[in-house]
C-alpha cells in the first residue's frame, strides 16, 4: 500500500524539523494540513460514501414501508437492527479502555494509538445510536421512551431494560465526546499555530478554544484529563453489561444468562481491539505514522486480543456448562440447537473466528507482522458480529413452544443497513484522518524520552508537562 | 500571517454559554409543556355550524334539559346528536319558515342529515362512554362547560388524557346527585371535595385507572 | 337479542353501494367517532384523524396553533325506531349449506352486520358456529362480487339491467309456460321449503321442464344407503351424546364440511368428559386424519377403498357376537388388507366394545363411501340398538339420485334436448367432472342464466348472469339438520342489489308474491298465521317443535355386497397401485369461499396449511417413491395429470393420497385468483381428476416427483424440522400438552401438576395488584378441543385482526391472535394427534410488562395484560420475552396495503372501503408498527361492566362470552371471573387436571388448560 502511493503520497517521506518533538509535530500535523489528500483518500472516501447513501436508502424504505422491509418475523423479533446495535456499541469499548483505564494505569505506550481510538469510540457509539432508534415499529415516535412532560402524564417504564439503555448509551456517548476532545485541544492548537491560511487559523482556532499552553492552562488540563479518565472508567465496564442485561433480565432460553455482563464486556474490549488494529494498520501505512505507530504497539494489542479472546471462549464454554448444570430442557436445547442446529453455520463461523484464529498470536511471527494482524483483526470483527447474531438470533427462532418456531432469513435491506452503518463509520473516520491530528502529539511527546527531566526543557512550546512519571 | 486571536468580548463566552444552558431546557420545556399541550390547541375550538344553533337561548333561556335532544346519553356510550326530527317537533310551528333554520327543513324533507361539525373530538382510540359517567353522578357541565351560556359550542375543557386521569383519581371533585347531572348551574350544598367524598362513599365510585378502561 | 320491531329494520339499511357514497349514515360511519375503522387514513393506534399530521412531520410539529381535520356529525334526519346511534343489537337468522340450515345469531352495528355466532335455540348450532359461519360477514362486504345483470351478446359480455333481464323473461316465459320441456334448473341441494313451493309452482307452469340438484363435493349416498336398508329414503340424524362408543368410518362427521358438523362436535365433546359420568371411546377407520380422527382413542388408517370390506367385516363379526349371523350379515370379506393382525384385532376388539355397549354405540360412515357400505353402517346401527337412542331417521321423499340426475341433464344437452338452462348458486364449470365438460355442454345451450353471487367461471360463460343476494342479505327459510323449520332475516338490503334464489325463481315463474319476505310469509302462512306468531319465529329465528318425528325403521335383510376389485384393491406406494381422494376442503368447501380472504388464512386444522392446498401422502409412501415434502409432484389417474406441492401428513392411510378440493380458481376475485385482475390462483384444482362414476374416490393413481418445490405456507413447522429439533419436540411436548389415559387418571387426578418439577416460586416483585373486585380466568379443555378452528375466525372477526396474505405468512408474520398448536405424537404411520389453543395467557407476573419501556403493556385491576396500541412504539422486546409468542407484530400496514391506501393518502377506490364495513368498532384498528396480542375480549367485558354498574346489578356468570369461547362448537372454552367460586371457570380452574403451561417460570397464567385424557380400550392398549 505505501509502496503503491509513494509517489503521490504528501505523507510519506522524511518529516520536516530538527528535533524529535518537531519531528512528531510535522509528522502528525502534515496530514492534517497536505493542501490535497492523494487519490487514495478520496477513492476511500467515495467507497465509505456510496455505502451511507445505502444506509440513507435503507431507512428510509424502511420508514416508509414499515419494519417488515427487513426480515425480522415472528418468533424472530429482534433480528439484524439489535445484532449490529450490540455489535457497534462494543467496538466503542476499545477507545475507552485506551484513552481511560490505560491511562490510569499508566501504560504509556497508548498514546501512540489512543486518539484515533477515541475517535473509533464515538463513531462507533453514533452508528449503534441509530439503531434502537430506527428499528422500532413507530420511528417517529421513540420520544415516548424519554421522561418528557406530555398530557398523559405518563413516565416511561425504567424497569426496562430498554429505558436503562438509552441512559447507558447517551452518557457513554457524552464523556467520551468530551475526552476526545478535550485531549486534543492542545495539537488543535498545534495546527492552529502552523495554519497559513485564514480559514484555517479560524477554524482550528474556534476548536483550540484560546489554548496557549501556559503551565496554569496544562496544570488545568491535566486535572480534567484525569478526572474524565476516573468518569470514563466505569462506564467502560457499565455500558456494555446495561447493554447485556437487554438479554440476561429476560426470560428467553440462551438470554437469561448472569455470565452476560462480564461475557459481553469482555467480548467487547476484544472486538473493539480488533477494529482498532484494522484501522491502525492501514492508518500507519499510509498516513506514513510508522514512526509513532510502531509494531511493539500493535503487538502489544494483538495480546490484549489473544487474552479478551481466550475470554470469550472461556465464556462460551461456561454458557454450556451452566446450560447442562441447570438441569433445564429449555436451556439445554438452545445450546444443543446452536451446535447442530439449522444455525450451526453461524456457530462455527463465530467460534473459528473469535476463539481459533486469535490463538495465532501466540506466534511473535504472527503478532509482530503488519498484515497478519491486519486480516486477523478483521476476521475478528467478522466473529464478534457473529456472536450478536448466533446470541439474538439463534436463541430467538426456536425458544419455548415448538409451534412458534420459526427460520429468520434477513433481506436484502437488512444486508444494505448493515454494509450501510460500516458505511457512516469508515466516513467519519477518514474525514478524521484528513482534518484532525490522529496521533496525540502533545501526548506522544510527553513520553518521549527528550521529555524526560534534565534536558529540552525549551525544545518545544509544548514539551514541558509533569506527566513523565 | 497573525494567529487567530478571540477578540475580548470572547471572554464573556463562559457566562454566556452558562446562562444559555441554563435557559434552553427551562425553555424548550416550557414550549413543549404549553405549546403541545390540549389546553392550547384543542380549548376554545368552536367551529362555524351549518346552523346557527344557540344552546344558550335552547338549553339556557328556555331550559330544555340536554336529555331532551341527546336522548341516548344515559343508555349507552354516545350521546347522540338528536335527529332532524328533534327540531322540527317545536320548528314546524316556531319560525317556520326562518331562512337560518333552511338547512333543518331541507334534511327533513330530503331525509339527509345535518352535517353539524363535531366540538369535542376525542382520538378514535379513546372510548369514552357517556352513560358510565352521567349515571354516576358526573354531570355534563365537568367536561362541556356552560353549553347553556354558549351561543355556538366551543370546546372548553382539554380533554387530554392527564386531564382524564386527573378526574379518575380524585372525582369527589366533580361528583353531584344523579338527578343533577344536567343542571349546569348546580352549586355543591357544602364544600365540594367533602361533598363529593360522601358522594363517592354512598354510591361507591372507584373510577378505573387501567389502560383498558379506554383503550381496547 | 333483537326486539320486536326488527320485522322491518329497513331504515338501518343501504339501498345501493351507488348510493353509500352520498348516504348520511354511510358517511357517518366514514367520519364520525363511532366508525374509526372507517376511517381508512386514520386506523394507525395514535394516529387518528387529528393526530395524523404529527405521525407525518415528527413530534415536534406538534405545536400550538395547528388544527386538525374537521369531523362531521350526521345523525339521522329520522331515527327509526329501537336505532339507537352506536350501539349493536343481534338478529337471529341462519344460513344454509348442503341442504341443512344452520341457526346463527348476528350482530348489527348502526345497520352493518359486523359477527356472527350461533343461535343457542336451534339444534343445529346449540350457539356454537364453524369457520365458515364466521367468515360469512366478510364475503357480505366483498368487493368482487357481482355489482349488477350482465348480458352476453355474442363474445362480448356487456352490463345489462334487471329490467332489460325481465324484459327478456316476458318473452320467453311465454314459450315456456307453452312447452317447457326444453327448460332446465340446475340449483343447490336445499332444505327450503319456499324454494321447494316455487320449483313446484315452477315445473308446474313449465310443462316438461326438469329440476336438477347439484353439489359438487357432497354425495347422497347416506341417503341411498338407508334406502337399501329401509327401502325409503331416510335422513339419519344423530345423537352422538348419548353414544358410549363411536365409530366413525371415513367419517369427517365434526369438520366443518359436514353441515351438522357444528352439533356433532357438540355431542362429540360432551361424551369426552373424564369427570363424572363414564367417558365415551371414540374409534376411526380413515384414509386421511379427520377431526374425529385427532380425538379418537384408537384410529386406523385404512384406504378409504377399503371401506365397504372393513364394514363387511365388521358386520360379520358383531352379527356373530349378537349370534344373528346368516341374517343378512356380510360373509366375511376376503380382502388381504384386513388381513394384518393388527387389524383383525382392531376389528374383534372394536366389535365388542360395540355389542357391549349395545343402545349406546353409533357407526358413521363417509359421505364419500359407496351406498353399500353406509347400507352395512345403518344395519350396525339398526343391530346395536342405536336408533332412538344414538341416531334417528326421518324419511325423504323419494328422489332421483344426484349424480343420475346431472349426467340425465348433460346427456339431455349433447342430444340438444336443452334450451335453456338456468343455475342457481352453484359453480358447475368449475367443480362438474372433468368428463361432464360442462363448460362445453353450457355453450350448446342457447339461453343459459346463472344466478350467482360472483362473475364466477360459469357465470362468466352464461348468457345471462344475475347478481345472487348473500344469505345475509335475504329472507328466507330452511331445515336444521332434524328438520326444524328454521327462518333466516336480511341484516343488510342487497348491496349490489342481488335476488335471492326465491326471489328469483319468483321472477322466473312470474309470481304475484315478488318480495323474499311475502314469499316466506306465504310459504308457512298455515305455520304462522298470526303477526304474533311469525314475529316470534323470526327473533328465535325457527318454529321450536316442528322436527318431524323420528321415522320408525324396518331392517331389510341386505344383500351379500359384491366386493368389486377396486374394493378389494391393495394399495400401497410398494405396489405402485395408489388410492386418490378428492374431499371437500375445511376453510373454501367446494371453492365457494375461495374469495373470503379469513378463510384463506385460516391454518388448515391438520396440516396448518393457508393459502392453497397440497397433495397429502403419508411419510413412509412419500420416502417410497422419492418426494421430498414441498417437492412438486405430478399425480396421475385415468389419464389426467396434475401438478402441485407434496405435503407430509402424518397418519395419511399407506398408499392413499388426498387433494382438497375448491382451490386453483381463476375466476374467484382479488383473493381467490383472478385472470383478468392478474392475481394467480391460490392453491390448484384438483376437480380435473374427478369422474362421473368415481368421483370422490379413484383407485389406480400415480404420484411421480417433478422437478422444482413450492413453499407451502404452513404456519407450524414452517421450515422443516431436523434431528435436533424433532428431539427437542418430544421431549417437551408431554410438558406443554398434559396427556394420560383414563386408567392412569383416575389413580392420579392431578397428574398435570406433577409434570415439570421446580423449585417454589417466587417473585422478585410484590404483586402489585391485589385482584379485589374481578380477576378474569380462562379454561381450555383440551379433551373437548376437536381442533376445528372456528375460534381462530371468531377472534379474527372480533377483533379486526388483519390477513396478511401468502408471502408474509411465509416470512412467519401471520397476525392470528390464538394458534391452535398441533403435535404428533407416537408413529407418522399410525400418530396421536393433539391441539392446544394458546391465547394470550394474561400471565399475573407478566413478563412483558416488564420489559416495554414505555409502559405500552400494563396490567390491570382485573389482572389483564392490557395492550395499548396507541403508546406501543414497536420495540418487540415484550415479544422476545414472552415465552408463549403470543403477541404479533404489525410489520407491514397490513389493513391499508388491502385497500390500497397508506398512512398519508387514502383510498381512491371507495368500493375496496366496503372491506372496512366489516370492523368492529368497539376494537382499535391497528396499524404498522405495533404489537397486538389477545385481550380476552377486553371490548365485551368492558362494555358489560358498564351495563351492570349503570343498572347498579352484579355481572352474572357467562354474560361476558370471548369470541372463542362463544363460538366453540364443542364448548371447549370457558371464561369468566374467577373470584366467584360458583363460576365456571372457576370450577375448571379447581379441577385436578387443570394445568398451566410453562409453570415453572413463574409468569403465573390465567389460562388453565384440562389435561387431555384418553380412553383406550384395554384390549388394544
Amino acid at each position: 500500500m505505501a509502496t503503491l502511493w509513494s509517489e503521490t503520497n504528501p505523507y510519506l517521506g522524511e518529516p520536516k524539523g530538527d528535533t524529535d518533538f518537531a519531528r512528531i509535530t510535522d509528522n502528525v500535523a502534515r496530514v492534517a494540513e497536505a493542501p490535497k489528500p492523494p487519490i487514495g483518500w478520496y477513492i476511500a472516501f467515495g467507497i465509505a460514501l456510496a455505502m451511507l447513501t445505502g444506509f440513507g436508502a435503507s431507512l428510509g424504505w424502511v420508514m416508509w414501508v414499515g419494519i417488515g422491509a427487513w426480515g425480522n418475523m415472528h418468533p424472530v423479533a429482534w433480528a439484524f437492527p439489535i445484532v449490529n446495535f450490540v455489535f457497534w456499541v462494543g467496538i466503542g469499548h476499545a477507545g475507552t479502555l485506551i484513552s481511560a483505564i490505560l491511562f490510569l494505569l499508566r501504560q504509556t505506550w497508548r498514546t501512540a494509538i489512543n486518539r484515533f481510538a477515541e475517535a473509533m469510540t464515538i463513531f462507533a457509539v453514533i452508528c449503534a445510536g441509530i439503531f434502537p432508534g430506527v428499528h422500532i415499529g413507530r420511528p417517529w415516535m421513540p420520544y415516548y421512551m424519554f421522561p418528557v412532560p406530555n398530557q398523559m402524564s405518563m413516565w416511561p417504564q425504567f424497569r426496562s431494560p430498554l429505558e436503562w439503555d438509552i441512559f447507558a448509551v447517551g452518557t457513554y456517548f457524552t464523556i467520551s465526546l468530551l475526552f476526545w476532545f478535550m485531549g486534543m485541544i492542545p495539537d488543535l492548537a498545534t495546527i492552529r499555530d502552523r495554519a497559513t491560511t485564514t480559514p484555517r487559523r479560524f477554524i482550528y482556532g474556534i476548536l483550540a478554544m484560546g489554548w496557549r499552553g501556559s503551565s496554569r492552562q496544562w496544570h488545568r488540563y491535566e486535572r480534567a484529563y484525569l478526572l474524565l479518565a476516573a468518569l470514563a472508567t466505569p462506564l467502560v465496564l457499565s455500558v456494555h453489561s446495561v447493554v447485556s442485561f437487554d438479554f440476561a433480565t429476560s426470560q428467553a432460553p440462551g438470554w437469561h444468562t448472569t455470565i452476560f455482563p462480564p461475557y459481553f464486556v469482555a467480548g467487547a474490549i476484544f472486538g473493539g481491539f480488533a477494529m482498532v488494529v484494522t484501522l491502525a494498520v492501514p492508518a500507519r501505512q499510509f498516513f506514513g505514522l510508522k514512526r509513532l505507530i510502531e509494531i511493539r504497539h500493535l503487538e502489544l494489542m494483538n495480546k490484549v486480543i489473544l487474552a479478551t479472546g481466550m475470554m470469550v471462549g472461556y465464556a462460551y464454554g461456561m454458557e454450556f456448562f451452566i446450560a447442562w448444570y441447570s438441569g433445564n430442557p429449555y436451556e439445554n436445547f438452545v445450546f444443543a440447537n446452536r451446535l447442530f442446529g439449522p444455525y450451526a453455520w453461524a456457530y462455527w463461523t463465530m467460534i473459528a473466528c473469535n476463539v481459533v484464529i486469535p490463538q495465532l498470536h501466540w506466534f511473535e511471527k504472527v503478532r509482530t507482522n503488519v498484515w497478519a494482524t491486519l486480516a486477523i483483526g478483521v476476521v475478528v470483527n467478522v466473529g464478534m458480529w457473529f456472536e450478536r447474531f448466533v446470541i439474538i438470533c439463534t436463541s430467538m427462532s426456536r425458544d419455548f413452544m415448538p409451534a412458534n418456531w420459526g427460520y429468520y432469513i434477513p433481506s436484502k435491506i437488512d444486508f444494505l443497513t448493515l454494509g450501510g452503518s460500516f458505511g457512516l463509520f469508515f466516513t467519519l473516520f477518514l474525514l478524521f484522518c484528513r482534518f484532525l491530528p490522529m496521533v496525540a502529539i502533545a501526548e506522544v511527546k510527553s513520553v518521549h524520552r527528550d521529555a524526560h527531566a534534565g534536558h529540552g526543557h525549551d525544545a518545544h512550546e509544548h514539551s514541558h508537562s509533569p506527566r513523565t512519571a | 500571517m497573525k494567529l487567530f486571536v478571540f477578540p475580548r468580548w470572547a471572554n464573556k463566552t463562559r457566562q454566556l454559554a452558562g446562562v444559555f444552558l441554563g435557559v434552553t431546557p427551562v425553555y424548550l420545556t416550557a414550549l413543549i409543556w404549553y405549546g403541545a399541550s390540549p389546553k392550547t390547541t384543542d380549548v376554545g375550538y368552536q367551529p362555524k355550524q351549518p346552523v346557527p344553533y344557540s344552546h344558550a337561548l335552547h338549553a339556557g333561556e328556555l331550559g330544555i334539559d340536554c336529555r331532551y335532544c341527546h336522548n341516548t346519553v344515559e343508555q349507552t356510550g354516545h350521546a347522540a346528536i338528536p335527529p332532524t326530527e328533534t327540531c322540527m317537533n317545536c320548528h314546524k310551528l316556531v319560525h317556520p319558515d326562518s331562512p337560518k333554520l333552511l338547512p333543518i327543513r331541507e334534511s327533513y324533507a330530503t331525509n339527509t342529515a345535518v352535517p353539524w361539525v363535531k366540538v369535542h373530538d376525542l382520538p378514535d382510540y379513546a372510548y369514552f362512554n357517556h352513560s358510565a359517567h352521567v349515571t354516576r353522578g358526573i354531570g355534563c357541565v365537568s367536561c362541556h362547560g356552560r353549553v347553556d351560556q354558549m351561543e355556538e359550542v366551543f370546546q372548553q375543557e382539554p380533554l387530554s388524557m392527564g386531564w382524564c386521569l386527573d378526574c379518575h383519581r380524585a372525582p369527589e371533585n366533580h361528583l353531584r346527585p344523579v338527578s343533577e347531572v344536567t343542571n349546569m348551574s348546580w352549586k355543591p350544598p357544602e364544600d365540594q371535595a367533602t361533598y363529593g367524598k360522601r358522594l363517592r362513599a354512598e354510591n361507591n365510585i372507584a373510577p378505573p385507572e387501567d389502560c383498558s378502561t379506554c383503550h381496547r | 337479542m333483537s326486539s320486536m320491531n326488527e320485522k322491518h329494520p329497513k331504515p338501518t339499511y343501504w339501498r345501493s353501494l351507488a348510493e353509500l357514497d352520498n348516504d348520511p349514515k354511510f358517511q357517518k360511519m366514514l367520519e364520525n367517532e363511532f366508525a374509526e375503522p372507517l376511517e381508512g387514513p386514520d386506523m394507525a393506534p395514535g394516529t387518528p384523524a387529528r393526530r395524523r399530521f404529527l405521525q407525518i412531520m415528527g413530534a415536534s410539529i406538534a405545536l400550538s396553533g395547528c388544527r386538525f381535520k374537521e369531523d362531521k356529525l350526521l345523525a339521522f334526519s329520522r331515527r327509526p325506531e329501537g336505532v339507537v346511534p352506536g350501539e349493536s343489537r343481534q338478529f337471529a337468522t341462519a344460513v344454509e349449506l348442503n341442504g341443512v340450515a344452520t341457526g346463527l345469531l348476528v350482530t348489527s352495528y348502526d345497520g352493518r352486520p359486523i359477527k356472527v355466532t350461533g343461535n343457542p335455540l336451534h339444534p343445529t348450532s346449540a350457539g356454537g358456529a364453524s369457520a365458515f359461519h364466521q367468515a360469512a360477514v366478510l364475503s357480505v362486504y366483498d368487493p368482487d362480487r357481482s355489482e349488477g345483470v350482465t348480458h352476453l351478446e355474442g363474445r362480448a359480455r356487456t352490463a345489462s339491467t334487471r329490467k332489460k333481464f325481465e324484459e327478456f323473461l316476458v318473452s320467453e316465459r311465454a314459450r315456456w309456460q307453452a312447452n317447457g320441456s326444453k327448460f332446465r334448473v340446475l340449483a343447490s341441494v336445499s332444505s327450503s321449503p319456499s324454494l321447494a313451493s316455487l320449483r313446484d309452482r315452477l315445473l308446474a307452469s313449465f310443462p316438461g321442464a326438469k329440476w336438477v340438484e347439484y353439489s359438487a363435493v357432497e354425495t347422497d349416498n347416506p341417503e341411498a344407503g338407508t334406502a337399501l336398508c329401509f327401502g325409503k329414503q331416510h335422513r339419519a340424524v344423530y345423537q352422538l351424546e348419548n353414544a358410549r362408543v363411536v365409530l366413525s368410518v371415513h367419517s369427517d362427521a365434526a369438520g366443518a364440511t359436514d353441515p351438522s358438523g357444528v352439533i356433532a362436535s357438540r355431542g362429540l365433546a360432551q361424551g369426552r368428559v373424564p369427570e363424572g359420568k363414564p367417558m365415551s371411546r371414540v374409534y376411526a377407520v380413515e384414509s386421511s386424519l379427520s377431526l374425529i380422527g385427532g380425538i379418537a382413542d384408537h384410529r386406523l388408517s385404512m384406504p378409504a377403498c377399503s371401506a365397504k370390506a372393513f364394514l363387511a367385516a365388521l358386520d360379520a363379526e358383531v352379527s356373530k357376537l349378537l349370534g344373528e349371523a346368516g341374517k343378512g350379515a356380510q360373509p366375511v370379506p376376503s380382502a388381504k388388507s384386513l388381513q394384518a393382525p393388527a387389524t383383525q384385532k382392531f376389528i374383534a376388539t372394536l366389535a365388542k366394545d360395540l355389542v357391549a355397549n349395545r343402545g349406546a354405540s353409533v357407526i358413521l360412515a363417509g359421505n364419500h363411501l359407496p351406498a353399500e357400505a353406509h347400507a352395512i353402517a345403518h344395519r350396525l346401527n339398526v343391530l346395536l340398538d342405536g336408533v332412538g337412542k344414538t341416531v334417528t331417521y326421518q324419511e325423504l321423499p323419494l328422489r332421483e339420485r344426484r349424480s343420475e340426475a346431472l349426467s340425465g341433464l348433460l346427456r339431455d344437452i349433447a342430444a340438444n334436448a336443452v334450451e335453456t338452462l338456468v343455475i342457481i348458486g352453484e359453480n358447475p364449470v368449475l367443480t362438474a367432472p372433468s368428463d361432464a365438460d360442462f363448460a362445453g355442454a353450457l355453450s350448446k345451450v342457447k339461453t343459459s342464466i346463472a344466478l350467482t353471487e360472483f362473475a364466477d367461471e360459469t357465470a362468466r360463460l352464461c348468457t345471462w348472469h344475475i347478481p345472487q343476494a348473500h344469505a345475509l342479505e335475504a329472507w328466507g327459510d330452511g331445515l336444521a339438520h332434524d328438520g326444524t323449520l328454521t327462518l333466516s332475516q336480511p341484516l343488510i338490503e342487497p348491496l349490489h342489489g342481488g335476488l335471492s334464489a326465491i326471489e328469483f325463481l319468483a321472477l322466473l315463474v312470474n309470481d304475484i308474491k315478488r318480495d323474499g319476505l311475502d314469499i316466506v310469509r306465504r310459504t308457512h302462512a298455515a305455520l304462522l298465521p298470526s303477526q304474533k306468531a311469525w314475529n316470534k319465529a323470526v327473533h328465535d329465528g325457527l318454529l321450536p317443535g316442528s322436527a318431524p318425528a323420528p321415522a320408525s325403521v324396518t331392517l331389510a335383510t341386505l344383500p351379500a355386497f359384491a366386493l368389486t376389485e377396486s374394493d378389494l384393491a391393495e394399495v400401497g406406494a410398494t405396489n405402485g397401485k395408489l388410492e386418490l381422494v378428492l374431499a371437500a376442503d375445511s376453510k373454501v368447501y367446494d371453492g365457494r369461499f375461495s374469495n373470503n380472504a379469513w378463510l384463506q388464512e385460516l391454518p388448515e386444522p391438520l396440516t396448518k396449511q393457508t393459502w392453497g392446498n397440497a397433495v397429502w401422502l403419508s411419510p413412509a409412501t412419500a420416502k417410497a417413491l422419492g418426494i421430498g415434502d414441498g417437492d412438486l409432484a405430478k399425480v396421475s389417474v385415468s389419464g389426467k395429470e396434475l401438478t402441485l406441492p407434496a405435503l407430509y401428513v402424518p397418519g395419511q392411510a399407506e398408499g392413499s393420497l388426498r387433494i382438497p378440493l375448491g382451490y386453483g380458481r381463476h375466476f374467484a376475485g382479488h383473493v381467490g385468483g383472478h385472470d383478468d385482475a392478474n392475481v394467480t390462483p391460490v392453491g390448484t384444482n384438483a376437480y380435473p381428476l374427478s369422474t362421473t362414476a368415481t368421483p370422490f374416490v379413484l383407485a389406480g393413481a400415480t404420484i411421480v416427483r417433478v422437478d422444482g418445490r413450492q413453499e407451502i405456507a404452513t404456519v407450524q413447522d414452517l421450515h422443516a424440522i431436523d434431528a435436533i429439533g424433532q428431539q427437542g419436540i418430544d421431549e417437551r411436548r408431554g410438558l406443554l400438552l398434559a396427556e394420560t389415559t383414563l386408567e392412569k387418571f383416575e389413580k392420579e387426578p392431578d397428574f398435570a401438576k406433577h409434570l415439570v418439577h421446580h423449585p417454589p416460586l417466587e417473585s422478585m416483585w410484590n404483586d402489585p395488584v391485589a385482584y379485589e373486585g374481578h380477576k378474569w380466568g380462562m379454561a381450555i379443555d383440551l379433551n373437548k378441543c376437536t381442533g376445528c378452528s372456528a375460534c381462530i375466525t371468531a377472534c379474527q372477526a372480533e377483533n379486526n385482526i388483519p390477513v396478511v396474505g401468502k408471502d408474509s405468512v411465509l416470512m412467519g408474520r401471520e397476525m392470528l391472535w390464538l394458534r391452535v398448536d398441533r403435535y404428533f405424537s407416537g408413529t407418522p404411520e399410525n400418530p396421536k394427534l393433539s391441539f392446544q389453543p394458546v391465547p394470550c395467557q394474561q400471565c399475573e407476573n407478566a413478563p412483558c410488562e416488564q420489559v416495554c419501556p414505555v409502559g405500552a403493556t400494563m396490567h390491570s385491576h382485573e389482572g389483564l395484560n392490557d395492550m395499548v396500541y396507541n403508546r406501543c412504539i414497536g420495540t418487540r422486546y415484550c415479544s422476545a420475552n414472552c415465552p408463549y409468542k403470543v403477541r404479533r407484530f404489525n410489520y407491514l400496514n397490513f389493513h391499508l396495503d388491502k385497500v390500497e391506501a397508506t398512512p398519508f393518502q387514502s383510498v381512491k377506490d371507495k368500493k375496496k372501503l366496503l372491506m372496512h364495513m366489516v370492523f368492529n368498532p368497539e376494537v382499535t384498528v391497528r396499524a404498522r408498527g405495533v404489537m397486538e396480542k389477545c385481550t380476552f375480549c377486553v371490548q365485551r367485558i368492558q362494555n358489560v361492566k358498564i351495563k351492570a354498574k349503570n343498572a347498579k346489578r352484579a355481572i352474572a356468570d357467562g354474560e361476558i362470552k370471548t369470541a372463542c369461547q362463544e363460538t366453540c362448537p364443542s364448548q371447549a372454552i370457558s371464561f369468566g371471573d374467577l373470584n366467584d367460586p360458583t363460576s365456571a371457570v372457576a370450577k375448571d380452574h379447581a379441577l385436578p387436571r387443570a394445568y398451566t403451561i410453562l409453570e415453572e417460570l413463574n409468569n403465573r397464567p390465567r389460562v388453565r388448560y384440562l389435561a387431555r385424557i384418553r380412553n383406550p380400550h384395554p384390549e388394544l392398549g
